[in-house]
């Protein structure tokens, strides 16, 4: 918890600050008769920001790249044999250096308990540098504002642009993230595509991604064909669509046109409560109840339906997205303009026939952004699938037996333990990339559409 | 003219025909809206029926966890097993053999009992935790040494769930986990009266274990409050921010139209991914620690960031220009505008937006998987830094243990989420009622 | 049941119609009121509206001649919490009863709006719509005669006769209504009622309205709503006024215009409130 005592004191020296540039700003007004510029307080903002943002800049960026620096110097210090090992036993080696650092335990190697002597000691060595250097930071900081500060001082609109900076840096926070997601998953693919060609990737009709052991082993050299992740993601989501599709949009009409506002009143929290459930709990739900329910009925009806079956996981992703789906449409139904209802009951519609044939069409663009929106969820959803379909990449349409997912294979992929270099690992962030691009491209679309069918109604 | 005459001598003929035909239809036409009106209705019951199912399922499951069985037994603390120098150090009390003291406890009820196999079965009824129980209440007062005590220690999660009745005794023996013995012995243990169902205190003070009577949802719930923290303290102030710079001071451009098409897509980016971007960024490149809180919870921020921004600009949308124009108008600096009058003015509905976004973070697993807050990890985390899991995962992590105990308790821990849930709603529905105004 | 229908429909109103001097009863109206929830929007209106004439209704905004032409088709029906009080006979048969069907009374009872509200589909659907949900026409090319029909009496066909498949949104705004008129003519109804039909139009394209609304009384009744005094000069063979309300007096267009009887009429037309 060392870092908290070098907020601690620079909160105490940015305190220090504010009260030293306000008083400064009252006594120079005061001494030279004029009007300040700004309010007081201003001119303590102003020294509380030259103190203090410099100093937790440095902060942030040496927490960044303290260890990488640490890594790098603690393992040139190695004796020459363990530096020149191949680098996933030295990354191995690292990490057991790092957790005799942490644990401070002995270690029976003398080369890590070195090492990791080493490295305790340039933590501390580091620490105190950046102790140091946040404090002289922000002591010039300060000292330089307070000589700037004089009644001529616009200090509020610098103040101000300070604030504006901030804002725009949170708001290109998210444009950051968007392009963390982008880079990371290209480069970590690419390294993938290196080793398993892309059209193999995409193409190809078997996955099983162990990775031999040994260089003899048989019949475990790995295959990266994806398609039948792909063919399993789209079954699931497609019968989850069947339940969700006309459920969510049946009810949506039903509560928008038909319902009585205090049956909609009650109805509609109960649907935001299906929203609401983490999807963790559905994946409990699928795996426990919905599937052995599906699986009897079927030894009931004399079909073969596995545990794992892509229907139970898909009908109870349908019913998590019920409620998705219904908002949308109430929606874009309600959006739809009263004159067009009227146009039609006073031409002597029914109440259904208005709906089937001048609401629903109307409304059709905005209920088709929804659908797309509601696959591209279907598509990305994780906790249901790998808690109730298979791991076995079956290819197959067949919606009583086991398939698995890109999700589910990304999951398990990832979990555990692994090395960072394998095919295997890497495979996840190409199955990532394509997840990302496909329900990326859904939700572009979707939201487009949507988009649009506001403006028309506008 | 001609045409215009023929209309009219053919109109008074066709009226009554039209009408006819429109009377004619009436029948088949109300009966289609009754069976489209039924459909509505049926697909409302469907979803408000698969609800009501699955808490149903959901609670009953969870309701027998929140029960624990347990053993009277009547235990001879002989001083010179516990602390034969009789230092009555607490290093000598918390080393000495509670396991040989619990056996002759549970020996001297069945004395009948002398085959060391048989003995070791008897000695299975119990939890490996009666042994722990033992030694906490020894530690606790060392005056009891060389006392007779009575301690309630657990049952074994197999003899638990035969007394919950989850299978029967005259099932197959191969089929169920206890022998014919073991159900004879639980089954006389009962008749004297030494069988306790007591509330499981466990569940909610212990971490993780790999006997389900030991386990709890402690842990996961300290891992989940220090991930929580870190994400409010991150995504709370970036989202306020990045709302009110683009709703009140982004010029209206292609960069600030780019950042806007962004933030909704990234809205709608499958939670899975960012665990990918944690586990390519965060834990590769920063070289921060696998299963902590803060990689978990700057993960589960910028997740939650763009549903926060897009609730808050909404709720700053909704500040009428009046306000702003009446505080441009005395003088007010733009940023003192937005700060005094709008952000305080639209603060509930951001905090709604927050809360909603939390409770949203606060369910979520899978991007967690991928940044190793999986472990089974047993200490209580003491710090964002120290590995932990959080309750969606602990879930994750019981239903897929093969323990029937260890389901019940998974539900349990599902009604604790849910509670925390619902709570969260309310608050944000209490607040959103509370300070919701019409302009 | 067929053969009873046949023998009804010639007699039975004929025997229940009205007749006066001003010609045949259309529209009876006896001591009507309309409540929305507990405000009182229209108070005890006694009103007659003649067969093939334009009965033209004015009055300052909010005084209720809206309310009362939403009653002769119970579109008020669709408002939740409105009642209606009182008699309405459609060619002597109480448009409120139980046993009249308000989907059948709309069928005989168009509507036209006040702004021009065309389906978003193409024009020919916009018109088809009506005697499609009806089953007015038994087949394809029926239907299409029937759509041309009533372009040509709406006055559209020459200009949209090329372009049947394009959106009818994509009209001008007289067109717009124009065609929302075809729509209505479409379903063959026996009575159009019009609120406001020209208040979203320009001048020129109102003109070209109130030509068709003046061929129309060939062969329907029409009720029309204006807040122009000028329009339903213009168009109209009858006149009410309508105040907070009430109809505060109905009569012959040129009496109405030239020698009201009530003071408050007089003072409305000569533009000293509304």
């Amino acid at each position: 918890m060392h870092i908290l005592i070098l907020i601690a004191t620079l909160l105490i020296l940015t305190a220090a600050g504010f009260w030293l540039g306000r008083s400064r700003a009252v006594a120079t007004a005061a001494a030279g008769r004029r009007r300040l510029h700004s309010l007081p307080s201003y001119y303590g903002w102003y020294v509380v920001v030259w103190c203090g943002l410099p100093s937790l800049l440095l902060l942030l960026a040496w927490l960044a790249l303290e260890p990488s620096v640490l890594q790098l110097i603690t393992i040139d210090s190695l004796p020459p044999e363990s530096r020149d090992l191949p680098a996933a036993q030295l990354g191995l080696l690292f990490n057991d250096i790092r957790n005799f650092a942490a644990g401070g335990g002995t270690s029976a190697d003398p080369v890590v308990q070195a090492a990791a002597d080493r490295y305790n000691a340039l933590r501390w060595t580091s620490y105190l540098m950046l102790f140091g250097l946040m404090a002289a930071l922000a002591l010039a900081g300060l000292l330089w504002a307070r000589r700037q500060i004089s009644p001529r001082l616009r200090a509020r609109n610098r103040v101000e642009h300070v604030i504006t900076a901030l804002l725009i840096v949170s708001s290109v926070v998210a444009v950051l993230t968007t392009i963390g997601i982008v880079l990371s998953l290209i480069f970590e693919a690419s390294r993938f595509f290196l080793r398993v060609p892309l059209t193999d990737f995409l193409f190809g009709l078997a996955w099983s991604p162990q990775i031999a052991l040994r260089a003899d082993q048989v019949g475990a050299s790995g295959a990266f064909g994806a398609v039948p992740l792909f063919v399993g993601t789209l079954v699931i989501a497609f019968i989850a669509m069947c339940v969700a599709m006309p459920v969510g949009l049946l009810s949506a009409i039903y509560l928008a046109e038909y319902a009585h506002p205090k049956f909609r009143m009650a109805i509609k929290p109960l649907l935001e409560i299906l929203a609401g459930i983490p999807t963790v709990v559905y994946g409990f739900f699928a795996a426990l109840t919905v599937a052995p329910f599906f699986r009897n009925a079927g030894s009931e009806a004399g079909f073969d339906v596995s545990s794992e079956s892509a229907l139970a996981a898909g009908v109870v992703m349908g019913i998590m997205i019920i409620p998705f789906v219904s908002s949308l449409s109430d929606d874009v139904i309600t959006a739809v303009p009263q004159s067009m209802r009227e146009g039609s009951y006073g031409l002597g519609a029914t109440q259904s026939e208005t709906i089937r044939r001048v609401i629903i069409p109307a409304a059709l663009p905005g209920i088709i952004g929804g659908f797309l929106l509601a696959v591209s969820r279907a598509i990305g959803e994780t906790m249901i699938v790998v808690m109730a379909a298979g791991l076995a990449a079956n290819l197959t349409v067949n919606p009583f037996q086991a398939v698995t997912t890109v999700t589910v294979q990304i999951a398990t992929l990832l979990v555990g333990d692994q090395e960072f270099d394998s095919p295997k690992t890497l495979a996840a962030f190409a199955l990532g990339l394509v997840l990302f691009c496909v329900t990326l491209g859904l939700n572009v679309i979707a939201l487009r559409i949507v988009t649009k069918y506001r403006e028309q109604y506008e | 003219m001609n045409s215009e005459t023929g209309h009219a001598a053919a109109v008074p003929a066709a009226v009554p025909r039209a009408a006819d035909r429109v009377a004619a239809s009436l029948k088949r036409r109300y009966a289609a809206e009754r069976r489209f009106r039924a459909c509505g209705l049926a697909a409302v019951c469907f979803a408000v029926f698969c609800l009501g199912v699955l808490l149903f399922t959901v609670f009953r499951t969870a309701i027998p966890a929140f029960t624990q069985t347990m053993i009277e037994l009547e235990v001879t603390l002989y001083p010179q097993e516990i602390d034969p120098a009789g230092t009555r150090t607490a290093d000598a009390i918390s080393t000495a053999d509670y396991q040989k003291l619990i056996r002759d406890a549970l020996d001297d009820l069945f004395p009948d009992i002398s085959d060391r196999r048989q003995r070791r079965e008897l000695m299975a009824l119990l939890s490996p935790g009666a042994t722990y129980t033992l030694r906490d209440t020894v530690m606790a007062d060392p005056g009891l040494i060389g006392r007779r005590i009575t301690v309630r220690v657990p049952f074994a999660d197999d003899v638990d769930q035969f007394a919950k009745g989850r299978f029967d005794a005259a099932a197959d023996a191969a089929s169920r986990p206890l022998s014919d013995k073991q159900i004879e012995w639980f089954q006389r243990l009962e008749q004297r009266g030494l069988v306790h169902h007591d509330f499981n205190t466990t569940l909610f003070t212990a971490g993780d274990s790999r006997s389900p009577e030991l386990a709890g949802i402690w842990g996961a719930l300290v891992g989940t409050f220090w991930t929580m923290l870190v994400t409010m303290a991150i995504s709370f102030p970036l989202a306020i921010g990045a709302a009110v710079y683009l709703e009140e001071f982004a010029p209206k451009n292609r960069w600030t139209a780019l950042i806007e098409v962004n933030i909704n897509n990234l809205a709608a980016v499958p939670s899975i991914v960012f665990g990918l971007l944690g586990l390519a960024v965060f834990l590769n490149v920063f070289g921060l620690p696998r299963s902590a809180p803060l990689v978990g919870g700057l993960v589960l921020a910028l997740m939650t960031l763009p549903i926060i921004i897009i609730a808050s600009r909404a709720a700053l949308k909704a500040v009428p220009p009046s306000i702003r124009e009446a505080a441009l108008g005395v003088g007010a600096s733009k940023v003192q505008t937005v700060f005094h009058h709008v952000v305080p003015l639209a603060m509930p509905g951001m905090l709604t937006g927050a809360i909603l976004g939390m409770a949203h973070a606060l369910g979520e697993t899978a991007p967690l998987l991928m940044i190793g807050m999986v472990a089974f990890i047993v200490d209580i985390p003491g710090s964002p830094l120290s590995a932990a899991t959080v309750m969606p995962v602990q879930i994750y992590l019981w239903s897929d243990s093969p323990e029937r105990a260890f389901v019940e308790r998974s539900a349990a821990a599902i009604v604790i989420l849910l509670g925390f849930l619902v709570v969260m709603n309310l608050v944000a529905v209490v607040l959103r009622r509370r300070f919701e105004r019409k302009w | 049941m067929k053969m009873l229908q046949e023998d009804d429909a010639p007699d039975a109103p004929m025997e229940r119609v009205t007749t006066s001097a001003n010609g045949k009863v259309k529209f009876l109206t006896d001591n009507v009121s309309v409540f929305y929830g507990a405000k009182q929007a229209l108070k005890d209106i006694q009103l007659n509206i003649y067969a093939n004439q334009v009965t033209a209704l004015i009055g300052p905004s909010g005084c209720g001649k809206s309310t009362y032409l939403r009653c002769l088709n119970r579109m008020n029906d669709t408002i939740p919490g409105c009642r209606v009080a009182g008699t309405i006979l459609l060619d002597g048969e109480d448009i409120y009863s139980g046993e009249m069907d308000p989907v059948h009374l709309r069928a005989r009872v168009g509507m036209v709006f006040q702004k021009p509200n065309p389906f978003p589909k193409s024009i020919f659907e916009n018109v088809a719509y009506g005697p499609r949900i009806h089953g007015l026409a038994k087949d394809r090319q029926e239907l299409e005669m029937i759509v041309e029909n009533s372009l040509q009496k709406a006055g559209l066909w020459k200009e949209v006769q090329d372009r049947l498949a394009q959106p009818g949104t994509g009209l001008s705004g007289g067109q717009q209504q124009r065609l929302c008129i075809a729509r209505a003519i479409a379903v063959q109804p026996e009575v159009i009622l019009m609120d406001e039909p020209c208040s979203a139009l320009d001048p020129i394209a109102t003109a070209r309205i109130e030509e068709l609304i003046d061929e129309l009384r060939q062969n329907y009744t029409i009720v029309i709503v204006t807040h122009s005094m000028q329009q339903a000069a213009r168009v109209s063979q009858r006149t009410g006024f309508f105040h907070l309300g009430s109809l505060v007096e109905t009569g012959a267009t040129g009496q109405i215009f030239t020698n009201p009887v009530e003071q408050r009429t007089q003072d409305y037309i000569t533009g000293r409130f509304g």
